[in-house]
């Protein structure tokens, strides 16, 4: 699935860049590729609505594809974007009026600082997230992928399936709490084995 | 330990509003600070944030993988068990200057009151305490866990007490929690409507305005909530439960110990609604009802302008005549004239200081349910309330003055000539000029003689929904425990209601039935949900709104008693008004004297609504050391306890109806053997010829004065 879509973006914004040479190409558009989700979770965390989450990361992208060549290939990749992310974090900030900032420069410089240090074990929970999702009961599993399916909100889903709108987020928050719970035991059965 | 299980609760929450984009920013500021204070907490944001993007991200992921695999599934029951029980120690503190040191007292109150309110005891303090007014201070989450591990108590005896000195075990106590009251073959009755939800897209609506259709309508709202959530509700409560709470909730006082028998007796299963309707006739209803809203309308407190003996015959008219709600508040709001003539005027007169400032937030927050007092200085950060607003609804009450009557002790409430329009500075120092006008409307009192009369008028003609949904979450909100909204009184956009559709309802219901408030208290006593006892679970212990959840109302939220509750519920438990006043005037006059001498400890400038036993120093004290207990446990003719002193019955008798006088049900088995180890009970032949005496005395007076002292007394269940 993911796949299909870093393609895509890969493809829009190398066609820009396209002058640039193709020898080490290969490996960083596997690096690039490969990162992608971390980059979006690492920008996520301090822009918490996905929407523009997703904004910065393209732009994060487009500098990214853009300085590619400055990039030495057997350094750290991750540690790498997230520095361009940041800048892009910032520069979204400042677009946007202060006023409407939901969180201080503080807490975005520390959540920020914490995410890089734990990038390795929140990756890790991603691939028990999986693990976890086939276990939830049929229904729970429906309500949480028609929640996040693109554009969704709960919102939407509540008027969708005719439900009342509290209720939807009260199950979803049961449905988020419930995955957590099951990442934090698969960890601990994996560190206890 | 349990303060960072609430936070992580807290922020839980938060996370959740978060991922929903509903965060506003207060709660981004707390979720800051939270974040920022505890490195675990940031480890915990970024996990859950990472979850969230990840679903985000793989929102496409495809088919069910074998459903039927999941046999060790993530699921309820995984999901429940997974939040941490709260590992609780209860402190119980005693101070206690006279001589009666009991250890029977100290066993009962370790074995009544366990515990009401979970707290923290210091490590190594094997001596239970008893001051359950003191302890109440830390009201948190007002209930026990009953699977909640319990710290074991050991009494030990203050010297100088015969024999009696035994051990209390922790079993004792935990054993007590379970009411003796409730047999199993006792099931009350009155639940109508219907009791198992369908998926809620079955909306048709039942016959409006019956009973039966607008509590069965709140039911199924009420149980589907509770299966979205994946929780199974607390056991529906003991007769003995849920007659003090209706008693308390709509007379204000506990049940005495006859009625109390007669309901527990009573086989019918329509008792309940039965008493629900004997309660709203009874005159107390107009008694307590008039308290609560003087107490909300002028507050505790004395003002020179305020003559609350007046404004209390305006409201016990009104209560004894049922008046429509939406007529008492247009009253209120629009009221003139002298203070001892009209009683309706002392609210205003109560809030005219500041430029009437305070009477604009107050009429607001009371009876729309809104809080505008923010606004008058700024625009609402993240809801469209606007400074415009609150300047606006102030422009009514610009004209608004108080004038000394000459000659006499009263004041005026007057409506001079109004310009009819407000200004005010905005945050840049620009000056704005708002004409006068509510939610939006905009009226010319260019003219208007009364500029009020136009306001009680927009609020009250029923366009405006808020006055009805602010009196309906208010009432629910003072029988559940907790209201649809965290603040009863902040129904803003920003603070989405937990039970939209049941408010609603409840609300054009309120509005249709004529703004009927005893039908309004008749329907939500009626309910599934306060019919439940407030005990919780492990099934349900995720239903706490103390910790910031919503409420789910699986249970009910067991509450303080209100001063005034307290004090009427301390007469009718011992009767200690028949030993010192005889006559109605006095008896109130004492009860003011009494509350007089709290008063200063629970006042808040805004009359809110934290005015409460909220157990002080001082209340603790008075409590256990004041004149009214101390008549309590006299032996003189007239009191409660003289007259069980003097019964003919056993011992055992007089042990049961102390505990059915204060606390509403009969002593578990627990308390009882606890009790007979350390009184010297006589056998019941003896014990029906002559009255208690000598050391038998004492020790039942110790055993009142626990009953009285525990948490359990002075709690709402």
């Amino acid at each position: 699935m993911n796949e299909v879509r870093i393609t895509t973006e890969a493809s829009a914004d190398g066609s820009e860049s396209g002058t640039t040479m193709a020898a080490p190409r290969e490996e960083f558009i596997k690096l690039f590729t490969r990162y992608q989700r971390r980059v979006f979770l690492f920008i996520l965390s301090q822009v918490p609505n996905p929407v523009d989450a997703e904004e910065i990361h393209q732009e994060t992208n487009v500098i990214i594809w853009r300085k590619f060549d400055r990039f030495e290939l057997g350094t750290n990749f991750l540690a790498w974007s997230c520095q361009i992310a940041n800048y892009e974090v910032l520069k979204y900030r400042q677009r946007q009026r202060r006023d409407r900032h939901l969180f201080s420069d503080e807490f975005v410089r520390q959540v920020a600082s914490d995410a890089v240090e734990q990038a390795d074990e929140l990756e890790q929970r991603r691939q028990h997230l999986a693990v976890c999702l086939s276990k939830l009961k049929s229904h729970d599993l429906e309500l949480i992928q028609q929640r996040y399916a693109s554009g969704e909100s709960g919102k939407s889903v509540a008027e969708l399936i005719g439900r009342p709108i509290n209720s939807v987020y009260q199950s979803l928050s049961r449905i988020r709490r419930t995955l957590l719970e099951c990442v934090n035991r698969q960890i601990r059965a994996q560190a206890t084995p | 330990m349990s303060v960072s299980h609430i936070q992580h609760d807290e922020l839980v929450q938060l996370l959740e509003e978060l991922c929903e984009d509903r965060l506003d920013r207060q709660q981004a500021a707390r979720l800051e600070e939270l974040v920022l204070g505890d490195p675990e907490a940031r480890t915990f944001y970024l996990e859950y944030i990472s979850l969230h993007g990840t679903l985000y991200w793989d929102a496409a992921r495809g088919g069910v993988e074998e459903p039927e695999a999941a046999e060790e599934a993530v699921g309820a029951r995984d999901a429940t068990v997974a939040g941490p029980v709260a590992a609780t120690r209860w402190e119980h503190g005693r101070r206690r200057a006279t001589a009666i040191v009991a250890t029977a007292a100290a066993v009962l109150v370790a074995a009544v009151g366990l515990a009401m309110w979970p707290r923290t005891a210091p490590e190594g303090s094997g001596i239970v305490q008893v001051d359950p007014a003191i302890e109440a201070g830390g009201a948190d989450s007002n209930v026990a866990v009953d699977t909640a591990p319990r710290q074991p108590a050991t009494i030990v005896a203050a010297p100088g007490r015969q024999s009696a000195n035994k051990v209390a075990k922790n079993s004792t106590a935990r054993e007590a929690v379970t009411e003796p009251g409730n047999k199993p073959g006792n099931k009350p009755g009155n639940k109508p409507g219907s009791k198992t939800s369908n998926p809620p897209s079955t909306r048709t609506g039942p016959p409006a305005g019956s009973l039966a259709g607008i509590v069965g309508f709140v039911d199924e709202r009420v149980t589907a909530v509770w299966q979205d959530n994946e929780i199974t509700s607390s056991e529906v409560a003991s007769d003995s439960e849920w007659l003090r709470r209706v008693y308390l909730d709509i007379v204000g006082h506990i049940p005495p110990a006859n009625d109390v028998m007669a309901f527990l007796k009573d086989r019918r299963p329509g008792k309940r609604s039965e008493a629900i309707e004997r309660l709203l006739d009874d005159s107390d209803y107009i008694r307590h009802s008039t308290t609560v809203w003087s107490n909300l309308l002028v507050g505790r407190g004395t003002r020179r302008e305020v003559n609350r003996g007046s404004l209390e015959k305006f409201l016990r008219e009104s209560f004894a005549r049922n008046r429509p709600w939406n007529e008492v508040v247009g009253e209120l709001v629009a009221a003139r004239g002298r203070n001892d003539e009209n009683g309706a005027v002392n609210f205003l007169l109560a809030h005219l200081n500041n430029d009437a400032a305070p009477a604009t937030a107050i009429t607001a927050r009371l009876f729309l349910g809104t809080r505008v007092q923010c606004t008058q200085c700024h625009n609402h950060p993240f809801n469209d309330s606007r400074q415009e607003q609150f300047h606006g609804l102030s422009a009514f009450f610009k004209s608004t003055r108080a004038a000394a009557v000459r000659g006499s002790e009263a004041f005026e409430l007057i409506s001079g000539s109004p310009d009819g329009v407000a200004y005010y500075e905005d945050r840049q120092g620009v000056l704005h000029m708002v004409p006068a006008g509510l939610a939006g409307q905009r009226v010319d009192l260019e003219g208007v003689e009364h500029p009020r009369a136009e306001l009680a008028r927009l609020m009250t003609r029923g366009s405006d929904p808020r006055l009805a949904r602010a009196m309906v979450n208010r009432t629910w909100a003072r029988l559940l425990g907790h209201g649809f909204t965290t603040q009863v009184d902040d129904m803003g956009p920003h603070n989405p209601p937990s039970h939209p559709e049941v408010l609603d309802r409840l609300a054009r219901e309120f509005v249709a039935s004529g703004f009927d408030v005893k039908q309004l208290v008749r329907w939500i006593c009626s309910t599934r949900a306060y019919g439940l006892t407030s005990r919780m679970t492990a099934a349900n212990s995720i239903d706490d709104p103390a910790t910031g959840r919503p409420p789910l109302f699986s249970r009910v939220y067991a509450k303080p008693m209100s001063v005034e509750q307290l004090y009427d519920s301390l007469l009718v438990a011992t009767q200690a008004d028949r030993i010192t006043a005889s006559d109605w005037e006095s008896v109130a006059a004492n009860r003011r004297r009494w509350q007089s001498q709290f008063v200063y400890s629970f006042e808040t400038d805004e009359n809110d609504e934290a005015v409460n036993f909220d157990g002080t120093i001082t209340q603790a004290m008075m409590m256990m050391n004041g004149p009214l207990i101390r008549e309590a446990l006299s032996q003189q003719p007239g009191s409660y306890f003289h007259q069980v002193v003097h019964a003919r019955g056993s011992d055992v008798d007089r042990v049961k109806r102390l505990c059915l006088s204060a606390l509403g049900r009969f002593p578990s088995s627990a308390e009882m053997k606890a009790i007979g180890e350390m009184l010297p009970l006589r056998p019941t032949a003896q014990a029906r010829q002559t009255p208690a005496s000598g050391p038998l005395a004492e020790g039942l007076q110790d055993v009142f004065w626990a009953y009285l002292n525990s948490s359990e007394f002075i709690t709402v269940p």
